[in-house]
């Protein structure tokens, strides 16, 4: 279906290819701005952050690459009045401190602050106080294709905690039930909720998964039930629908709470549940 | 005490009104009724003048040419006229209620007293509407278009208060609203789609048209069902003494239009037809395993019967399709192909009867249907992969109006609606005889869209005008009711004889919503109605201006300001689109997926219009400016900022203009010259100014970067504008009699200047460079086009 439609719009881009030209209106210039990303979480090992400059567009030569800022002062602190530095690490390719240095509490309030030349960044975000796990997750098998697609359906619900503004992310990565180990990086499923008007009711997500592979045995699924921030949420419900630039939509602006530049420091819990089909 | 004083003014306006419906007992009143035609072809006017000099007084034809006056008993001088109508004076005493139809001859018959007609017709400071603009037909087939193809809607976008969507689109934003916000009403049926070529021509064959009237602010009762404004288009009936015909070739289509007597006098039929041969033109250069095209076509029609003096029929239709296809053959036994269908029906069945020779009515029943498919099919050794997606809006109308006038001061306008929607947002049918399976998934949804309402066009003394009137509407959708008063009023006071001040204010309500997030007008966009979740769409709107008949000079001016609010409008959520409203997914969430990808918000438009137009002469056009600004605030776009509307539009111009140098005769040919100058300034995007490192979190694999992680930083929403768009359009008529026709040949200049404007943006590198910069599509630059006319 959407091949059609692009074959069309690719007709179109044809026919009037022969009328395209440099623009004649003035663009809007900016300077780089830093960039700072912290996914913070008590059942993360760590805490890292990424420190890294955007590119303007243009008059630029430079796509894609962006170096990471090694040489920056970056401190973690929390409402209790305790602060780290975080060193870089080369490995992780960004400042990085293991919860045995610094440990990440629920409930509580963390502030990262960067320097490095003019800039200074500074990001805040509170630890969701709970960790909310599914009540279910189910995973059936509805039907099968002669030439062996395979098609699953799974399905999942929670209780959101009544009285709190709550934030959810599902996420869902699949892997052969025959190496356990070796999931799969790229989400086959990602969803973000809120429970406004839904406060302490129980949220249910659905999702069909195709199986091309071919390869024998039945997939199987970690699904992961995060209770974020709303920073986490905001972010990621742009991020997880920005395709790129398409001068037929409407762009989705990308989120930020960090002062001083762009990015975002933010929290989550995490849960896991396993589906063995 | 100040209380008490209005409450006894306005007990008093209404011992007036009342007063003033009454039937005087001591004088008898007779009526004067009838329809006003043009002679020959018996063709109804619409809005024509009929005025009693004497009595400073006098009324229009209604949209069905239809007219009734009711006096007291005595000896009266009526004066009727019609622009492009030779003026008709006739003298009645008038002591019974008579029946007289009026028949006006087309003024080009009789050149020289066209001047004294222009002067009698009705004038813009004499009417209680603001805020509306008729064009006459004349105007639209003079005015050069894009490829020779004339344009309804296109001409519409050359007034004050109307802009356009992009390069060539036909697609209208009346004072900031959407397109969707448009009631585009033809012969009483509403059309959804109304255009063709994904919006760069409208459906609307100029030929087959009698009057077309948009309806920007101050909406009477009758109206209902849009927020922004009402083009009502009505078809000619045709001629009812002889066969006439029209035809022509142009370089895009070729179109005929046939009418004539069913039964002479009583009886007449229209056909109106037009194809395009693009597809055809490109086939001998496609290779033979490969076919691609695209064509549409239109077929107007219309029959009427006259039952006798007090009773019409009338049966019209509209069907159009636009289809683009490809098809490659790989091999003899494997062949793909597929495409896009789109299209509108209508069908209008409509009965005039006089119940009275005060009171007219009319019925309609009415069908419309508007359906969008794509489709896709691969055959491979017999074996059939086939994949069609639909999805469209079907409706069934239900309408009786009834047209009461008293007396001179009142014209009661009272009627009800019943429409039965039938929305398929989305379905899908699926056919794999490798799997075995043939599916299809449907997503319906069925609703009612009721209305009753009542106005009155009243005159109180000389000088002032008011028409206040009230709509009740209701919408039913899966157990949910909606009920919405919506009050209207419109006024004007005479300050002079040729200057009137107007005010009006109008609450509308909308039902049924139109996403979309493209720019283009794409018939993707989905046709969706108000439900539990989504609210029905309001706005209101106050206008006030002035208007002044320069009637020596045979101009008029009107200058009108507003302000209109808009709640629960309609937009995809940010990264939203059509792909995401798949009905498969509706069949296992049991939702409807458009609904969770739309947003609610609100919208602020104002701004001043001016408008100086001269319909009659041999130089006719018009002057039209506009300064608007249009906001708009979604909770969850632009991080809930305002921004400004895509088609915010600060300044707007436009200079029309059509002048006859001579008309044919047997022994020269008539040539007439037109141009057109438009400006605005450009639209309000969003564009990316920077891209940067955005990462998406693993929750699986927290120190992975697998992701492509480039993110763009933009302008926040809306608040790049797009360089100014000008152009220039030029047109050349050259007209001949011939034995059995009059033949026209037409050439015209699309800009004219060659103007490069943007059709839109996107990143690029600069020539011979690796650095990016901004680039444009143009769409059109200059554009000739010729075409070949005949009249008989």
């Amino acid at each position: 279906m959407k091949s059609t439609l692009n074959i069309w719009i690719l007709f179109c881009l044809i026919a009037f290819s022969a009328c395209q030209r440099v623009a004649t209106v003035k663009v809007p210039q900016t300077d780089p701005l830093p960039v700072m990303f912290s996914f913070l979480s008590p059942e993360s090992e760590g805490s890292a952050v990424t420190l890294t400059m955007s590119v303007p567009i243009f008059g630029s030569n430079s796509y894609g690459n962006f170096d990471p800022i090694a040489n920056a002062q970056v401190t973690l602190s929390d409402n209790n009045g305790n602060s780290k530095v975080m060193p870089y690490s080369i490995l992780n390719t960004a400042y990085y401190l293991d919860q045995t240095e610094f440990k990440i509490n629920p409930g509580m309030t963390y502030t990262i602050e960067a320097k490095f030349k003019e800039y200074t960044l500074k990001g805040t975000t509170t630890i969701p106080l709970v960790m909310v796990p599914f009540e279910e997750v189910i995973g059936e098998k509805l039907a099968s294709d002669p030439n062996g697609t395979e098609r699953y359906f799974l399905k999942m619900k929670w209780k959101d905690q009544a009285s709190i503004k709550n934030y959810y992310r599902v996420n869902l990565e699949d892997f052969k039930s025959s190496t356990p180990g070796d999931t799969n990086a790229f989400s086959v499923g990602d969803k973000m909720y809120s429970d406004e008007g839904k406060d302490g009711q129980i949220l249910s997500d659905k999702y069909e998964y195709f199986d091309y592979s071919l390869s024998g045995g039945a997939p199987s699924f970690n699904a992961y039930l995060l209770n974020t921030d709303i920073h986490y949420y905001e972010y990621h419900k742009r991020r997880l629908n920005y395709y790129g630039d398409d001068p037929f939509s409407e762009p989705v602006q990308q989120y930020s709470n960090v002062k001083g530049g762009l990015g975002v420091v933010c929290s989550y819990r995490k849960s896991k549940s396993q589906v063995l089909l | 005490m100040k209380m008490k004083t209005t409450k006894l003014k306005c007990l008093g306006l209404l011992i007036y009104l009342f007063c003033s419906l009454t039937p005087n007992a001591q004088t008898s009143k007779f009526t004067i009724s009838g329809y006003i035609k043009e002679s020959g072809s018996q063709e109804l006017l619409l809005g024509a003048s009929i005025a009693i000099p004497a009595l400073k007084t006098g009324t229009t034809s209604n949209n069905y040419g239809f007219y009734s006056l009711t006096l007291p008993a005595g000896k009266y001088a009526f004066l009727v006229s019609y622009i492009g109508f030779e003026p008709k004076a006739f003298s009645i005493d008038l002591q019974k209620n008579i029946e007289w139809d009026i028949l006006l001859q087309p003024a080009s018959a009789l050149k020289e007293l066209v001047v004294s007609a222009e002067k009698q017709q009705a004038r813009l400071s004499e009417v209680t509407r603001m805020s509306v603009i008729e064009i006459p037909i004349q105007q639209i087939k003079d005015i050069p278009a894009l490829l020779g193809e004339k344009d309804v809607l296109k001409v519409l976008q050359l007034l004050p208060g109307v802009q356009k969507g992009g390069e060539g689109n036909s697609g209208i934003y009346v004072r900031g609203g959407g397109p969707d916000q448009n009631l585009i009403i033809l012969d009483d049926a509403i059309v959804y789609n109304a255009f063709h070529l994904f919006g760069f021509f409208s459906l609307f064959n100029g030929d087959a048209l009698k009057s077309v009237e948009l309806t920007k602010g101050g909406f009477p009762a009758r109206y209902g069902g849009r927020l922004s404004s009402v083009v009502e288009m009505n078809m000619k009936e045709g001629n009812k003494e002889k066969l006439k015909g029209e035809a022509g070739i142009g370089i895009l289509s070729s179109r005929f239009l046939l009418e004539g007597p069913i039964i002479k006098g009583k009886s007449s039929f229209l056909v109106s037809a037009r194809r395009t041969y693009f597809d055809a033109l490109t086939r001998p250069f496609l290779p033979a395993t490969n076919k691609a095209g695209y064509y549409f076509y239109d077929l107007n029609a219309k029959a009427n019967y006259e039952i006798n003096n007090k009773n019409k029929l009338f049966l019209s239709g509209y069907f159009g399709r636009d289809n683009f296809y490809f098809s490659s053959k790989y091999a003899d036994n494997a062949i793909d192909k597929g495409g896009l269908k789109w299209g509108n029906v209508t069908g209008t069945l409509r009965w005039n009867h006089q119940y009275t020779p005060q009171i007219f009515a009319n019925s309609s029943l009415v069908f419309s249907d508007y359906k969008f498919q794509l489709y896709q099919e691969s055959t491979y050794n017999g074996s059939v992969y086939a994949m069609r997606y639909y999805s469209g809006i079907r409706d069934y109308t239900l309408k009786h109006d009834i047209d009461y006038r008293p007396n001179t001061n009142h014209t009661i306008k009272v009627g009800a609606q019943l429409i039965r929607h039938q929305f398929v947002p989305s379905a899908i049918v699926v056919k794999d005889d490798y799997a075995g399976t043939n599916q299809e998934i449907k997503n319906t949804i069925y609703a009612w869209e009721n209305a009753i309402y009542a106005e009155d066009d009243i005159k109180i003394g000389p000088r002032f005008r008011l028409n206040p009137g009230l709509r009740f509407s209701h919408f039913q959708v899966t157990g949910k009711n909606y009920f919405k008063p919506e009050p209207r009023l419109s006024m004007a006071y005479k300050v002079k004889s040729d200057l009137s001040i107007k005010g009006s204010y109008a609450m509308m309500n909308q039902y049924v919503h139109l996403i979309s997030n493209t720019s283009v007008g794409l018939p993707t966009d989905l046709w969706v109605p108000s439900t539990k979740n989504t609210l029905p769409q309001t706005s209101w709107q106050v206008a006030g201006g002035i208007a002044k008949d320069f009637i020596e000079k045979n101009f008029a001016l009107s200058l009108e300001g507003y302000y209109k609010e808009g709640s629960n409008i309609i937009a995809y959520k940010e990264g939203a689109s059509f792909f995401d409203t798949d009905p498969a997914d509706a069949s296992v969430s049991g939702t409807n997926t458009w609904e969770q990808n739309i947003t609610r918000g609100r919208m602020w438009s104002y701004g001043a219009e001016l408008l100086i137009q001269k319909k009659t002469g041999n130089f006719t056009g018009w002057i039209g400016y506009t300064l608007s600004w249009t906001q708009m605030q979604f909770n969850e776009l632009n991080f809930g900022q305002k921004f400004w509307a895509r088609y915010d539009r600060r300044h707007d111009i436009s200079l029309v203009g059509i002048y006859k140098v001579r008309d044919e005769t047997a022994s020269h040919n008539g040539i007439k010259i037109s141009g057109t100058w438009v400006y605005g300034t450009g639209n309000a995007i969003t564009l990316p100014i920077a891209e940067y490192d955005a990462p998406v979190h693993q929750p699986g694999h927290p120190g992975s970067n697998f992701y492509y992680n480039t993110a763009s930083q933009y302008t926040s929403r809306n608040q790049f504008r797009m360089a100014p768009y000008h152009r220039m359009d030029f047109g050349v008529q050259v007209q001949k009699k011939m034995k059995h026709w009059v033949r026209t040949w037409e050439f015209s200049v699309y800009n004219l200047y060659n103007r490069y404007n943007p059709y839109f943006y996107y990143i690029g590198y600069e020539p011979n460079s690796f650095k990016r910069t901004l680039m444009q599509i143009t769409l059109f630059p200059i554009v000739p086009s010729l075409s070949w006319n005949i009249k008989f």
